[in-house]
């Protein structure tokens, strides 16, 4: 027979650092020694082409067996005969979604989980290097006859191959899984780290963008003395659409503020991080006079404020800027949820107190200090029913409650409700409960 | 049935290679055929192995266990099934499509037809099909033998046949598939020239795409 193991393996320009883009050389090692720790077994990443993504230094040290097997395929170039399994592997794991488990080419168990950040696969943790098996009789056949190519004097071999973990089926399945999980959780930090790039790059655009219309008017308007008053009269703007919790609004203004602080802080990062801290006073002000909570605007500020002085970059210390911004406002809003809670809470109260007049639209909004038109879109909101189906119901609970003492007459029950007109309250009854009150009072 | 088939049986379910190489070598001692072996020892079980796996009661460790145990009889039975013939019968080149690392069922076709006399060209697994268009060019076998295992992996035949015509090279070979997924319906409905599904038929179907001169 002739094997013709050709390598198809299509052209893949990915490089081993586009993993390490994204996630920090140190976190990954970290993460790699917890798993090594809790399990006793080696773990690697290799890229989709199946190398090492960590310098000799970084790696962990592999078996006595795989450093043999290693070298010889050094020796006889043969060394994509590991790294063509690890990318078959990784590349399986991936489009299965699940730990690959597998045999190396020279006859070890090992498994692999796939590291796929925004759809890309970018590489995979491959850990083992154990055998299911105490070493037999036929496995030294299989060592042979899988590494025929490699040496012609085994005793080396087969003596390291005595030295490597043999682990039962069970453990490695569990093993697997757990890899899986530690692949997701690096998924998890590459991921938001990729999103916090693009958040910082769109924030720049922003800012350029920005710079750039402003230079635009400064030469239109040729002025020096432009650019304070200007600032000045912005931030009144700002603290105003604060107050109002105008998240949109209070964006673009504050955009256009960074733009200043930016460009005239020039390349200093004191200054910029000494305006940009003011600009966070300012927000803060403005969002407890909004509403905001003080323990809240209090914790956002002394984040912002961490945040600025740890960053040395102006991309990062921008993005924190924007954030903050963001925080502050939705503090300002969150007070408004609360606030219209409690009138919700108070509109029902009142209701429940007074279902037996005929309740208007007015007289309940009225109760809490609001329009009929900003309570009713508040209630329904909150509760899903408008104010006058809250009433029916609450009426119609009380009814039923009526009905079934016999001393009261349909017509007194209507009327006890505020219904001027019994037979409207039979209809109403009937709409709502699918009988009348009377078909109601003989069941019950 | 035989005790010592059973064993391999169990030992095969259980993952035992060493057991099963044992006792694969006592049944040939004793005169068991090959062909029963393979027939009961190892595909019966394989089979019961396939819907374990699928109902969730074993996990991949154990068919890799079971794979293992699979070919350590393989191993002993390779030299009792092939012969050495001064004249090969014809060339077929076989390989797993792209995607698919299934390779037993493959390595049997492969092993029996070299038994019957015929020059096989493996060209091993996860072949995509540009691989098996330049091995046609290359080596210019009779039979072109493709074997998937995965329904994810049926269609990279078609692709295979597609290629095949698109070359301009379709009618230069024969092509037999085959594999756990494939029927005959399966295998018209890409214009593959014969289907077979197990080794045994494997055989025969050859036989009847290269007529013997
Ligand atoms: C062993 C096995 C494995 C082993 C393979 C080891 C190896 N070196 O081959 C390992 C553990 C690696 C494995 C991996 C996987 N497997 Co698997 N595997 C099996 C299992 C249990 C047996 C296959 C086998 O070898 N049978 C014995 C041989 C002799 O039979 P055969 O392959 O069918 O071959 C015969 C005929 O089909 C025919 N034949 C075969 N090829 C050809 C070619 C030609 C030309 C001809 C004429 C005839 C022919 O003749 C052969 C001999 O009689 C089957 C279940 C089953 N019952 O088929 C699942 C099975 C095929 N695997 C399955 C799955 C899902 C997987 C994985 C995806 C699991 C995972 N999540 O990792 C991976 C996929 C890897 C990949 N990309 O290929 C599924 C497929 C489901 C599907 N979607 O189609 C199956 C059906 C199990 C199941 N019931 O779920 N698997």
């Amino acid at each position: 027979m002739i094997n013709d193991s050709t390598k198809y393996h299509q052209d893949r320009s990915f490089n081993r650092l586009q993993l390490l883009k994204l996630i920090d050389k140190n976190l990954l090692k970290n993460i790699l020694n917890a798993f090594t720790k809790a399990t006793g077994l080696t773990a690697n990443i290799v890229d989709i082409e199946g190398r090492s993504i960590f310098s000799r230094n970084d790696a962990q040290k592999n078996c006595r067996f795989c450093q043999m097997i290693w070298r010889k395929q050094k020796e006889k170039g043969l060394e994509n005969r590991c790294t063509g399994s690890y990318a078959r592997a990784g590349k399986q794991a991936a489009i299965f979604g699940e730990p690959y488990i597998f045999r190396c080419p020279a006859g070890l168990i090992e498994w692999a989980a796939p590291i796929i950040i925004e759809e890309q696969h970018l590489g995979s943790i491959i850990c083992g290097q154990v055998l299911m098996w105490e070493p037999e009789e036929f496995f030294w056949i299989e060592l042979k006859e899988m590494n025929k190519g490699l040496t012609d004097d085994f005793y080396e071999l087969f003596q390291a191959a005595k030295e490597l973990k043999v682990i039962s089926g069970e453990k490695v399945q569990g093993a697997a899984d757990l890899l899986y999980v530690t692949a997701n959780y690096i998924m998890k930090s590459g991921w938001e780290n990729l999103k916090y790039q693009k958040e910082m790059a769109l924030q720049q655009s922003l800012l350029s963008e920005e710079i750039q219309s402003r230079k635009s008017l400064e030469e239109k308007l040729s002025t020096q003395s432009l650019s304070l008053n200007y600032s000045l009269e912005k931030e009144k703007e700002l603290i105003s659409k604060v107050r109002l919790g105008d998240l949109k609004e209070a964006q673009k203004i504050f955009q256009t503020l960074l733009a200043d602080i930016f460009i005239n802080g020039a390349a200093n990062l004191n200054i910029i991080k000494a305006r940009i801290l003011e600009l966070g006073v300012i927000l803060s002000r403005a969002s407890v006079d909004g509403g905001a909570n003080l323990n809240q605007a209090l914790e956002i500020s002394s984040r912002f404020l961490q945040d600025v002085s740890r960053f040395d970059q102006v991309e990062e210390i921008n993005l924190a800027a924007v954030k903050t911004l963001e925080r502050y406002l939705h503090a300002v809003q969150n007070n408004e949820i609360a606030k219209n809670r409690l009138a919700v809470q108070g509109m029902k109260t009142f209701i429940r107190n007074n279902y037996r007049k005929n309740l208007t639209l007015e007289e309940v909004s009225s109760s809490v200090y609001l329009s009929p038109s900003y309570a009713s879109r508040i209630f329904k909101e909150n509760q899903s029913i408008t104010i006058i189906e809250y009433i029916t119901k609450v009426k119609l609970e009380e009814a039923k409650k009526l009905l079934r003492d016999p001393k009261y007459q349909i017509d007194d029950v209507a009327e006890m409700l505020g219904y001027h007109d019994a037979s409207y309250f039979s209809k109403v009854f009937r709409r709502k409960e699918g009988m009348t009150p009377t078909q109601y009072r003989q069941i019950g | 049935m035989e005790d010592i088939i059973v064993d391999i049986q169990l030992g095969l379910t259980e993952g035992n290679a060493q057991l099963v190489k044992e006792k694969t070598e006592l049944a040939l001692s004793r005169g068991i055929k090959a062909e029963l072996i393979i027939k009961q020892g190892l595909m019966q079980p394989m089979k019961i192995i396939g819907q374990k796996f699928r109902t969730g009661e074993i996990f991949i460790p154990d068919v890799l266990m079971s794979s293992r145990a699979m070919h350590a009889s393989l191993h002993v039975l390779k030299p009792h099934l092939t012969f050495d013939y001064k004249f090969s019968k014809g060339t077929i080149v076989i390989g797993t499509v792209a995607g698919d690392l299934h390779d037993i069922g493959k390595n049997m076709v492969s092993m029996i037809l070299q038994s019957e006399g015929y020059k096989v060209v493996d060209l091993g697994i996860d072949v995509p099909a540009e691989g098996f268009i330049t091995a046609v060019t290359k080596y210019k076998p009779d039979v072109l033998a493709l074997s998937a295992l995965l329904t994810t992996t049926m269609a990279e035949q078609h692709e295979v046949m597609n290629r095949l015509t698109m070359e301009g090279i379709r009618n230069q070979v024969k092509v037999i598939v085959g594999g756990g997924p494939i029927t005959k319906e399966f295998a018209e409905a890409i214009g593959a020239d014969a289907y077979a599904s197990d080794m045994f038929s494997t055989i025969d179907a050859v036989k009847n795409l290269i007529p013997e001169s």
